[in-house]
């Protein structure tokens, strides 16, 4: 395979061969810097792509096209799929694609790694495996190689120089015309060999998402795939790997050649890209003589996936088949795992670079940002970075931690805890963890809380709990230590003992000290009780930590009002009714009494619109119902009698 | 915060847009009136009820208030005051919501649904729960009363007072307003 021995010189012009030139990897070691076709033969000329430097350069273009090759290997090692993938393979075509490289400096160690790690990799693969690789290898050429295989097996036509330079302004024109149109996708490379060679990436979008699906079955008997037969994994994209055509203009094209290409797709296999070859023939044939390249590219970028049959869907496959091919169709298509997984990351990445270069409006503030100042949640939702801040500190700071999810209204998934962290700082976060957790903890039914060292620990049924941290053994219910067979203390009795030990004599006095206490916490705990018991008129309760509906007079769970409407237990007990409207303020009612004695003087607050009385001459009206003062003649809020009645102000008494 | 009155003006827009009467109270943003219509298919239907939203200063990560200017017999709704329970609000806000959410679909869903966990009107809620035609009836009597397209337009500001008078004494309609002018 003399021929894939290519120039690890080719780099060298541009940077002094080093570190990323894996000594792992056989050079030639006599390979001048600038190759010059005259000085190779045919076997060995090592094709220079290096790029000219002053195009703006794109990094991940090229190692695309390399991709086509060497993709298989790396995919067998690296789940991971980017750019920087490039030098994967094993060590001859390694070398070929270091000939090729491009300057990457911020990737060459990773790829420097990566390379040894796949040849580490390589090496340990079965021999089965690497049989299959190495039938692939056959298949599976750079792009140089085969364009000089092109190059190789025509013979150019004898031409007049008058033709010659014709030739020559027109290729330079092409490219000049091509280089505006697509910029930065377009790519002239030097010179091969006196001869002129570009590439270009043709991406094929999708913007109402098309459909790809795999059919597994290699079989060609198959015309129509079966979804019980063939395995299919159909998911969207917008986004699909380019397609990269690579040329070199020999010197009779546009006169009576057409240009050296290849065409080089990811994930498209050999037998199609074939057919697409044979159309940019076909292309070439129907108006010989003229440029063609730009018809070339605009028919791969509107029509190929149509003239595939790709309109609506886009089958991956069949895989195993050998077919005879076209020399100039590279594929990286290799197995469906290892396709649809790199399809899919384009898109992906695609999709974020566009989100990132696009301004965006966040939904909960309107402003317009750029992409980049949105954080995304794993549910997809995204929003902009001072909004998400300002929902997480409030809702730290309030304690309704269980609330702060995604702000989406009807989404409601978690947010992930290391973006908390980033949004609130080290001690909010603190904050946000410790609430959380109590929070939680509150919400289990079986733990309790040590009373000894505050530990929580999770009680046993017969009402037993034992602390873990300090071992004491106690009962649940009221939290004392473990009495079997015994009832608890009810607290009365626990009041009366209590009380009674504080007046003997012989307790120390930080015992004493911590009796008085618990006595303390008792009565305050009666009277939480009494108050709790005197407050809800309606007989239904609902508790505060977990949210359950509970009848206050008979301690059952329920699950509506139904409980009341057939049962004892009555929602308003009539006595409950009487105290109420006992309690209610006789100031009330009178003045509504009044308001309704006395149509015809009076003003509606200003603050609730209720009709109050004047009473005699007083124009300060004081509302029953919002108990806000207010002015009779100028009807506005009085915050101090003085201030607005007086001289200068409102007349405190009027007639009328 | 990043521009807080940004999104105030959008929602109070996008409000004025759905053909909802909105008043301002002063050139804050804080508070307004809107005029609100009782859901169709409830005993409320026939009601125009005035209600005062008020934004607090973290909106929108806090739930708006929301009270009933006139009266309103509801099981949430304070009948003195107006104001409905922030809490039922609260449990269910986010965000993204913006007003007109509230008047299409939080206020109708509160008075075809009366949220029973807290009835700050317990008789309401009693009588909700065990009588249902009965509560229908109350609630109708009060829309007849308290809830007729006039009380919602008279309420609103002091010279619908003068209106009114200008409107009833038509005849000497410019000698009663010159009248008036005079100190």
């Amino acid at each position: 395979m003399g021929k894939d021995r290519g120039g690890g010189g080719g780099k060298q012009k541009l940077r002094p061969p080093n570190g990323p030139d894996s000594p792992a990897l056989p050079y030639s070691s006599s390979q001048p810097e600038r190759v010059q076709p005259t000085a190779s033969t045919s076997h060995s000329k090592p094709p220079n792509f290096i790029p000219n430097p002053k195009k703006p350069r794109n990094p991940n273009w090229v190692s695309r096209n390399r991709r086509g090759p060497l993709v298989k290997q790396q995919f067998v090692k690296k789940s991971e799929v980017g750019s920087s993938n490039d030098q994967v393979g094993s060590g001859r075509i390694v070398e070929t694609a270091t000939g090729q490289q491009e300057e990457h400096e911020e990737k060459e160690e990773e790829e420097e790694k990566e390379r040894i790690a796949i040849g580490v990799g390589v090496a340990g693969e079965d021999v089965g495996a690497s049989e299959s690789r190495k039938s692939h290898e056959d298949d599976v050429y750079d792009v140089v190689s085969r364009l000089e295989e092109l190059q190789l097996g025509v013979q150019e036509p004898e031409l007049s120089d008058e033709q010659l330079r014709i030739n020559d302004q027109a290729q330079a024109d092409e490219l000049l015309a091509m280089e505006s149109i697509y910029g930065d996708l377009f790519c002239i490379f030097e010179r091969q060999g006196d001869l002129r060679s570009c590439q270009i990436h043709i991406h094929i979008e999708a913007p109402g998402e098309i459909a790809v699906t795999t059919k597994l079955n290699s079989s060609d008997h198959k015309t129509r795939s079966n979804s019980s037969d063939d395995f299919s994994y159909p998911f969207n994209v917008q986004h699909l790997p380019p397609i990269i055509l690579t040329c070199i203009l020999p010197k009779s094209y546009p006169s009576h050649l057409p240009p050296y290409f290849s065409i080089s797709v990811q994930w498209l296999d050999s037998s199609k890209i074939s057919n697409l070859c044979s159309m940019l023939d076909s292309i070439w044939t129907e108006q010989s003589g003229q440029e063609v390249m730009y018809q070339w590219v605009e028919w791969l970028q509107n029509s190929s996936l149509s003239f595939l049959g790709f309109d609506k869907e886009i089958i991956l496959g069949p895989y195993g088949v050998r077919a005879a091919v076209d020399r100039r169709a590279v594929t990286g298509s290799v197995s469906p795992d290892v396709d649809i997984p790199f399809i899919k990351s384009y898109n992906d990445d695609k999709l974020l670079e566009n989100f990132h270069n696009n301004l965006h409006e966040c939904c909960i503030c309107f402003s317009e940002y750029a992409g980049t100042e949105f954080i995304r949640l794993p549910c997809r939702h995204f929003f902009c970075g001072g909004c998400m801040k300002t929902y997480s500190d409030i809702h730290v700071k309030e304690g309704t931690v269980h609330k702060l999810q995604c702000p989406d209204a009807k989404c409601g998934s978690m947010i992930p805890p290391g973006l908390l962290k980033r949004l609130l700082g080290d001690e909010e976060f603190e904050r946000w963890d410790s609430l959380m957790l109590t929070k939680t903890l509150e919400s289990m039914s079986d733990v309790v809380y040590c009373s000894r060292c505050e530990t929580p620990c999770i009680a046993d049924e017969d009402q037993h709990a034992q602390c873990v941290k300090c071992f004491f053994s106690f009962c649940t219910l009221c939290r004392e230590r473990r009495h079997v067979g015994v009832e608890c203390m009810t607290p009365e009795l626990k009041l009366r003992i209590l009380q009674e030990r504080q007046s003997s004599s012989h307790l120390k006095d930080d015992q004493k000290r911590k009796e008085l206490e618990m006595i303390n916490e008792v009565l305050s705990v009666r009277e939480i009780l009494r108050d709790a018991k005197q407050c809800p008129s309606c007989k239904m309760m609902v508790c505060e930590n977990c949210g359950h509906y509970f009848c206050y007079r008979c301690d059952k769970e329920i699950d509506g009002y139904d409980h009341f409407r057939d049962g004892e237990c009555e929602l308003f007990p009539q006595e409950e009714i009487r105290n109420w409207e006992a309690q209610m303020n006789p100031r009330q009612v009178l003045g509504q009494i009044q308001a309704q004695l006395f149509v015809q003087n009076g003003q509606v607050c200003p603050n609730c619109r209720q009709f109050n009385a004047k009473i005699g001459n007083n124009n300060h009206m004081f509302c029953w119902a919002c108990q806000n003062h207010y002015c009779y003649l100028c009807k506005k809020i009085v915050r101090r009698g003085s201030h607005h009645y007086g001289p200068k102000g409102c007349k405190q008494h009027t007639e009328g | 915060m990043s521009s807080p009155s940004k999104r105030r003006e959008m929602d109070l827009m996008k409000l004025m847009m759905s053909d909802y009467k909105v008043e301002m109270i002063n050139d804050g943003m804080q508070e307004f009136y809107v005029d609100f219509k009782g859901p169709k298919e409830s005993p409320y239907q026939e009601g125009v009820w005035r209600i005062r939203v008020e934004l607090p200063d973290a909106y929108p990560y806090k739930s708006p208030s929301i009270g009933f200017v006139n009266k309103i017999y509801h099981p949430n709704v304070d009948e003195m005051s107006g104001s409905v329970c922030l809490d039922v609000i609260n449990q269910t806000w986010s965000p993204m919501f913006d007003l007109v959410n509230v008047f299409e679909v939080f206020l109708p869903q509160l008075l075809l649904y009366p949220n029973p966990s807290d009835p700050l009107n317990g008789e309401a809620a009693a009588l909700m729960m065990r009588d249902r035609t009965a509560y229908d009836q109350r609630v109708k009597e009060y829309c007849e009363k308290y809830a007729k397209a006039e009380d919602v337009g008279g309420a609103s500001e002091e010279q619908s007072s003068d209106e009114e008078l200008s409107e009833d004494e038509y005849d000497s309609g410019d000698d009663a307003v010159a009248g008036q002018a005079d100190p």
